[in-house]
This record gives structure tokens, C-alpha cells and sequence, in this order.
């Protein structure tokens, strides 16, 4: 019994009686101990200093860390407009959790930075870092790219960036009694923890590529010498003034720009959020210039695969450990591809786990982070990556 | 297939050949274009539809929540919550409003500080109201609001803002507001017939609840004034049944009175008319003083029953003076002196004892009356006084005698109509029971008050009060209250 999970939601309409209903319910699930680490996943409209406040007068002065989301997932499946809190105990094992601010400064230090200083704070062996960083100001690709430069190839990565209920317009970071944006909490589990991180999407290419004439990190200016929106013109059979005037990301959200990447078997995908000048489009993560991106589409039966592909890829890490728990990232590019069947991928992701009895807690997010594995056999090895349309699954044993 | 497409690569594809692969390749991609724009308007269908299941979902709910109750706080509470859980608004509220002066009288608020929702109903009567009164659905964005809404926004820390008009027929009742945090640019056709919808729920239950109010009201009010007209009516039975038996106790009374002089008189002149010339002359003067006796007391009963019937209709007249009390008691003293026969009696006022504003007839009648009583129940050597003096703005008039005194159970009955003591002496001497009420009225209609003071065997001590300057005011207001003094 090292480490326990307990996992409680609630959609009061009084925030404060929504963040204490929640905590009380964790409280509950371990048995009526405080939790060692707390995290909490809400709708924007729990973002408010009182739900923060009504949760640590049940939890204690315990870390607390989390985002705001387009849904919560809970065991039972996703809820949305809620506040889902997890909190952990962990016998043997300790959290070390931080926060950095005003990421879009220079995205990449500042993941830099949150990881050698959790690493560098951790008095155990450290297992597992999850972050959650604001999903709108930056490029996740930057903030993955600083992590990775200080994360070691023995610690695993998982996390999502904070979303807005696909507003898309701002974001909320949780830190201890913080309410904060443009920043990126995060906690790195420590000692004896076993975790084992899954990550797939099951999106495939349609059409035929386009090559990234012109490309600056997450904008994309170009494809095949044409203003790079044009491609969304020619797909989806809209004008540009429509795909301006609106969110370009709730129209394009489940068709994202994919690149083939060596030694996998999945596209690396980018969702366009919105149309620059000149009909650049603005991404979630790095584009290379020169690359070649097709357009992909997700089906139904394809997406749960991979869901299920990604809670067996997690549970095989642990190596026969006993599950105790998992925590689900999930885009909400998956929740608006399989509409009102999206139910059914919690299901699956649970029974592939185990069946009713796992506890499952998480969210919908702007952009997944995730060690994947890469290669085959001896050749195999792990490298972490900026996914859109994903789901994540982090066993933790 | 790659095999093919390998080998046909090594047999050096032509420039055919490769024209018609890239017109086989581009016809892949128009199919592509042709899927994914079928699957974005199969989505985008679907979304729409997922979207009307939960605003009909968010009705439904919203629609048994508040219908389920008459309680206009629940009702309005109820919309509140909705608005937050529901349909995604951070900050919601609901506003009753007064029927005539169209003021907001009733509220309730989730998400809101109080300090904020205070705020917003400020602005009720310079923004909200003609807003409301503009559309059915009313938006207000912060990037383009006015700069009174914009303030607005701002005070309450949000960016969109949706006003729902709460209307019956075209009446204002109320109207519910929702405010987000982030930008609602526009509100699709489909949004604004939902929230109208929402809107329209929301006030048939307000309205039900005000009518299910009012009829409540309007039960409880009748029932209210049914139990007091029946209240009203048991205690006019109860007065009924009371003058009723008033009415028989006094045409008894009456009768009887009124039956035994006569009695007597019809006797004696019978007697007298037959064998006039048989009597005797010292009998028939006896006969003549008895006849005599009887037609007084025939009179007495008669006025006095007169006196009781102008009192209680308002109608007795007075005629007002100065007068001396202490020479009234002389003069009712030698009008009952030779009643009194060996009973003594005596005057106390001292030289100083004011003179007052009185009716001498009533005044006179009053104390005939009470030393009337006195001699009728003194010992054949007892003494009765009537005294005087001054006493806090008026004067005070005593009658005493040393007669068997009157219990105390009885002292105030003895004021009430026709009630007479029963004892020996009441039942030798008949009586109307009507000398005491009349005093006690007319010392009522001066001004003043009378009581009596007693011991078992100490005698009786009657007194009233006068007041030294009558206020002709007050006699008019106690001649309307007469009734009430009797």
C-alpha cells in the first residue's frame, strides 16, 4: 500500500460548497486521512479564490497543484462543468511540487527551470513529473523542450496544458492558494512510486501532404507556398472570413495538422487555434519548417484503440506492480470527435486497467505531454513529446 | 502493392504515365477534401444536435426543478443555480419586479459577491430596463459595448453578458441575467430561441407561484374573516340570547310590578264603588291613602322606566347650574323625613364645599334614590349621613348608613339593570332594580363616578364624585356613550 488515490467531484453551483463537497469526498476515499499532495481540475467558472480555499480547509496545508480544464474525468467517466479533486498519500514515497510564472517570457527556461529545481529538491529517487501549464499563451513544444533538457532518461513525463470549457480565450494555473495564469505548476513523485505512462491518439493522414515552405516555431505561415490556412479553406469547404470570425480551433479542432515522425507508428499532431496575419495558422506546438504535414481525421473506432492501446502500454510499465490508481490526460479534441459517445473511452481506458475497481482521475486538455517509447527491441528508447488529439495515461503502482 | 508500385517505377514510367498518376493522386486528395468536409458537416450536425438534447436537458430539468414548487424563493434560487450548472455562466441571477413600480422587490444570486450584485441592480434603472425592454435576448460583450456597459462589465469582472426579459403577455415580471468571464461574440438563431424559451419557463413558474401566492392569500383572508363573521355572530347570539333573557326577567319584572298596584288600586276602588256608602269614613280614607300609595308607586315604576329609556336612546335632557350639593341633601332629607321616622338624619359638608355644575333634578334624584335604599335597609334607630368634600379637582359625596351591608361579590352587581339584592327586606318591598343603574348613569353623564364601599353588618358606604367644572364637550361625548356607561 504505498501509494492511494482518492478522487472526488462536485458541480455545485456555490463554488466554495462545490471545491469542499469535492475535498471532503477525497478525504473520504482514503479513509479519512488528509492526502500528502492534492490536485485539483476544474471548469473556469470554479476558478475562484474560494473553491481554492474550500478545498485545503478539508485537505490541510497539503501541496496543491492543478489547472483549469474543458472537463474533468473521474472513474466513473468525464463530467463536465465540475471540479474533480485527487489527492494521494504515499507511504515510502514523497512529492516535490513548484510552480513557474509568466512562461511565455521564454517558455523553454522556464521548463528548464521548474525541472532541475523539483529534481534538485527531491530527497528520493524521482519516478514521475507532471505539469500542467497554461495551454493558450505558449508552445508547448517549447515548454516540453526545456523539460527534456533536464528531465534524465530515468524520470517519466505526463501532463496537459490548462484549458478554458473551449473558450479559448484564457486559462488558469492552481498553486497552493493561487489562482494563476500564463505559468505552469508541476510535482515530481519521488521514492517508491512505480509509474508507467501510455500515450496514443489513433488519428490517421487524409489527403496528400503539404510541404512547410514557411514555418516560425508554432506558426505556420506557408503550405506548399500558399497562406497556410487555405488548407482548412480547401477541407472543410469554408471561406476565410468564416474561419476568422469564429474560434478557428472549435472548427478545426479534431482535424490537426499531422507530421510523420521516425520510429513511430503515430503522426505528431498540431491543432490550429487560430488564423494569424496573412492566413498564418497559429499552433499548439512546433511546426518544422520544410517538414511535410498532411490533414488527419480521427474515427470513433480508431480512437477508442488507442485509448485502450495507451492504458495497456501504461499498465505493462509497471512491471506486474499492483495498479493503485491512474491519472487520464485527455484532449478535447476527443471529447468533440466522439461527441456524446465520449463516455464510452473512459470505459474503455477503465477496463483495460482493471475493470470498476481502478480509481481514475484527470481531464481534458489544450495539449498533452508524455514519455513515449520510440523504436523497437534493443533500439528502443524513450523520448517525451507535445501531442495534440492524445490521451495519456499514467499508471501509478 | 508497393511491390507494383516499385516495379512500375523500375519500367521508367513515361511522361503519360506520370501525368495520369498525379491526376490520380490529386483525385485522391479531392476525395479526401470531399470526406472531411462531410465529416466536419456531420459533426457540426452533431453538435448541434448534442446541443439542443442539453439545452432541452437543461429545460427539463429547470422546467421539474421549479414547477415542482409554488415557493417563489426556491423557484427563483432554483433558476439561479440552473444558470451556473447548467448553462455554463459563472455568475447568474434572477430579478422579480415589483407589478406597478416595475422596481426590483425580489432576487436571488449564484456566483455574484454581494458587493457586485449590489452594483448591477444600481444600473437597473439606467441600463437594464431599457435593455430589457429593447430585445428578448440581450447581449453585451466587453470589446463592444457602449462605455456605460463597458463599465459595467468591468465593475463585475466579466466579458459577456446575457439579459433574459421575464415577461406574461407583454407585461415585465422580471428578467434573469448570466455573465461570463469570457467573450460570447454572438449568440447563434437556435441560442436565442432556447434562451427565450428558458426565459418563458422561467416565468410561468414565477407566475404560478404569485398566483398560487395570491389564492393562498385569498383563502386565508376568507377564512380569516369567515371565522370572524362567525366569531361576530356566536357573540351576537350571545347578546341575543342575553337581552332576550333580559327582555323576559324585565316584562316579568314588569308585569309583576305593575300587576300589584294595580291589583291593589282595582281592589280598593271595587270596594269603594260597591259599598260606598257601607265604609265607614275613617276606612275609606284608609282605602283613598293606599289607592294613593299604589298610583305613586305606579308613577315611580313608570318613570323610572322612562328614565332608563331616555338614557339608553340618548335623550335625556339636562339643565345645567350651579347648584349646592348640601342644599339638595336638605331638601331630599325633608322629602324623606317622614319616611325616615326615628331614623337619624345627618349632613356633613364643610363651609368651604364648592358649589358645582349640575342638573339639580338629576342630582336630587340620584341621592333620593341612595338615601331612599339607606332608609330601606337602616334599623328603626340607625343614622344616615350624607357627607361631602373636596377631593382633586371635584368633590366627593358620601351617603352612610348602618344597615346589613352589602356582600362584596354583590357591590358591583347592584349596579346592573333590574338586579336586586335577595334578601328579607328586598322581598318585603318589590322594586325595579332600576334606582341604581339610573344613578350610576346619570353620575356617569356628570362627569363622575359611584361605587359602593361595604362590610357584611358595617353598613353601606355609597359614593360617587363630581367634577367641580363639567366640560360640556365631554357631556356631549358621554351622552354617544351612554349606552356603554349603562
Amino acid at each position: 500500500m504505498s501509494l492511494e488515490m482518492g478522487i472526488g467531484v462536485s458541480s455545485q453551483a456555490d463554488v466554495y460548497a462545490a471545491g469542499q463537497e469535492a475535498a471532503e469526498q477525497v478525504v473520504s476515499h482514503l479513509a479519512s486521512r488528509r492526502p500528502d499532495l492534492v490536485m485539483v481540475f476544474s471548469s473556469i467558472r470554479f476558478a475562484d479564490l474560494r473553491m481554492l480555499r474550500a478545498i485545503r480547509s478539508v485537505t490541510g496545508a497539503a501541496p496543491l497543484l492543478g489547472c483549469t480544464d474543458a472537463g474533468g474525468i473521474i472513474t466513473s467517466g468525464p463530467r463536465r462543468r465540475s471540479v474533480t479533486v485527487i489527492g494521494f498519500i504515499c507511504k515510502g514515497g514523497s512529492f516535490v511540487t513548484g510552480v513557474e510564472k509568466h512562461l511565455s517570457g521564454n517558455p523553454r527556461a522556464a521548463g528548464e527551470r521548474l525541472t532541475e529545481s523539483l529534481l534538485g529538491q527531491a530527497t528520493q529517487p524521482p519516478r514521475g513529473l507532471f505539469v500542467f501549464p497554461d495551454g493558450l499563451s505558449v508552445s508547448g513544444s517549447n515548454i516540453l523542450s526545456g523539460i527534456e533538457r533536464r528531465l534524465g532518461p530515468d524520470v517519466l513525463l505526463a501532463g496537459g496544458t490548462a484549458a478554458d470549457d473551449l473558450y479559448f480565450q484564457k486559462t488558469f494555473q492552481f498553486f497552493n492558494d493561487e489562482i494563476l495564469t500564463d505559468s505552469m505548476p508541476g510535482v515530481v513523485f519521488c521514492g517508491n512510486i512505480k509509474i508507467g505512462i501510455g500515450s496514443r491518439h489513433g488519428w490517421v493522414p487524409v489527403g496528400r501532404p503539404r510541404r512547410v515552405t514557411r514555418s516560425s516555431g508554432h506558426i505556420v505561415y506557408q503550405l506548399d507556398r500558399r497562406p497556410a490556412v487555405s488548407i482548412y479553406e480547401d477541407f472543410l469547404g469554408l471561406k476565410r472570413n468564416e474561419l476568422m470570425e469564429d474560434t478557428l480551433a472549435s472548427m478545426t479542432l479534431t482535424y490537426p495538422l499531422g507530421t510523420e515522425m521516425q520510429g513511430h507508428s503515430e503522426y505528431l499532431l498540431r491543432d490550429a487555434i487560430r488564423v494569424g496575419r496573412a492566413g498564418s495558422l497559429i499552433c499548439t506546438g512546433d511546426v518544422l519548417e520544410g517538414s511535410e504535414v498532411r490533414l488527419m481525421i480521427g474515427g470513433y473506432e480508431s480512437a477508442l484503440e488507442a485509448a485502450q492501446q495507451a492504458a495497456c502500454d501504461a499498465l505493462e510499465q509497471l512491471g506486474g506492480e499492483r495498479l493503485k490508481g491512474a491519472l487520464v490526460f485527455c484532449s478535447v479534441a476527443r471529447q468533440k470527435m466522439l461527441g456524446s459517445e465520449f463516455q464510452g473511452e473512459i470505459d474503455v481506458i477503465r477496463d483495460a486497467l482493471g475493470g470498476s475497481g481502478v480509481r481514475l482521475g484527470g481531464f481534458y486538455t489544450y495539449g498533452e505531454l508524455a514519455t513515449a517509447k520510440q523504436g523497437r527491441g534493443k533500439s528502443r528508447r524513450s523520448a517525451s513529446l507535445f501531442q495534440n488529439e492524445s490521451v495519456v495515461v499514467a499508471a501509478l503502482g | 502493392m508497393r511491390r507494383n508500385f516499385k516495379s512500375k517505377s523500375k519500367t521508367r514510367v513515361g511522361k503519360k504515365g506520370l501525368n495520369e498518376l498525379r491526376k490520380a493522386y490529386e483525385e485522391l486528395d479531392r476525395t479526401a477534401r470531399t470526406l472531411i468536409r462531410t465529416d466536419y458537416l456531420l459533426h457540426r450536425a452533431n453538435e448541434r444536435f448534442d446541443q439542443q438534447i442539453s439545452q432541452l436537458h437543461a429545460l427539463h430539468r429547470i422546467g421539474s426543478s421549479i414547477n415542482s414548487t409554488f415557493d417563489l424563493e426556491l423557484i427563483l434560487s432554483g433558476i439561479s443555480e440552473s444558470m451556473t450548472k447548467d448553462l455554463d455562466f459563472e455568475k447568474s441571477g434572477i430579478v422579480f419586479l415589483e407589478k406597478n413600480s416595475q422596481r426590483p422587490l425580489q432576487s436571488a444570486y449564484t456566483g455574484f459577491s454581494s458587493a457586485e450584485y449590489r452594483l448591477f441592480l444600481d444600473s437597473y434603472k439606467d441600463l437594464l430596463l431599457p435593455a430589457l425592454q429593447q430585445e428578448e435576448v440581450y447581449l453585451q460583450t466587453a470589446a463592444y459595448a457602449p462605455a456605460e456597459w463597458g463599465r459595467l462589465l468591468n465593475t463585475l469582472s466579466v466579458s459577456s453578458l446575457l439579459l433574459l426579459p421575464m415577461r406574461i403577455k407583454t407585461r415585465l415580471i422580471g428578467f434573469i441575467v448570466g455573465a461570463r468571464p469570457h467573450v460570447t461574440l454572438r449568440l447563434s438563431d437556435s441560442e436565442r430561441r432556447f434562451f427565450a424559451m428558458y426565459a418563458t419557463q422561467a416565468s410561468t413558474a414565477i407566475e404560478n407561484a404569485r398566483l398560487y401566492e395570491a389564492l393562498g392569500q385569498a383563502n386565508l383572508t376568507l377564512e380569516e374573516k369567515v371565522q370572524e363573521r362567525t366569531k361576530n355572530l356566536v357573540e351576537a347570539n350571545e347578546r341575543l340570547r342575553d337581552l332576550d333573557q333580559v327582555k323576559s326577567n324585565f316584562i316579568s319584572l314588569v308585569s309583576h310590578e305593575l300587576r300589584t298596584p294595580l291589583t291593589a288600586i282595582k281592589g280598593f276602588i271595587v270596594t269603594l264603588f260597591h259599598y260606598d256608602k257601607e265604609i265607614p269614613d275613617d276606612k275609606r280614607r284608609v282605602y283613598l291613602g293606599v289607592l294613593n300609595e299604589e298610583t305613586d308607586r305606579l308613577t315611580r315604576l313608570i318613570n323610572e322606566l322612562l328614565d332608563i329609556s331616555r338614557i339608553e336612546s340618548g335623550r335625556m335632557e339636562f339643565q345645567w347650574s350651579l347648584v349646592s350639593v348640601s342644599d339638595i341633601v336638605q331638601r331630599v332629607f325633608n322629602t324623606l323625613s317622614v319616611k325616615a321616622s326615628s331614623v337619624k338624619l345627618e349632613r356633613d359638608f364643610p363651609d368651604d364645599f364648592p358649589g358645582i355644575v349640575a342638573d339639580p333634578d338629576k342630582l336630587e334624584q340620584v341621592l333620593v334614590n341612595l338615601v331612599g335604599n339607606a332608609l330601606r335597609y337602616s334599623p328603626p334607630t340607625g343614622t344616615i349621613t350624607v357627607s361631602g368634600r373636596k377631593h382633586e379637582g371635584g368633590v366627593i359625596v358620601e351617603v352612610k348608613d348602618e344597615g346589613p351591608g352589602i356582600a362584596f361579590s354583590e357591590q358591583e352587581k347592584v349596579f346592573d339593570k333590574f338586579y336586586r339584592l335577595d334578601n328579607e327586606t328586598n322581598r318585603k318591598n318589590p322594586g325595579t332594580g332600576l334606582g341604581l343603574p339610573i344613578c350610576r348613569a346619570l353620575i356617569n353623564l356628570h362627569g363622575g363616578k359611584i361605587w359602593v364601599e361595604s362590610e357584611m353588618n358595617q353598613g353601606c358606604h355609597f359614593i360617587f364624585t363630581l367634577p367641580l367644572n363639567l366640560d360640556k364637550q365631554s357631556i356631549k361625548d358621554d351622552d354617544n356613550r351612554q349606552e356603554a356607561v349603562l
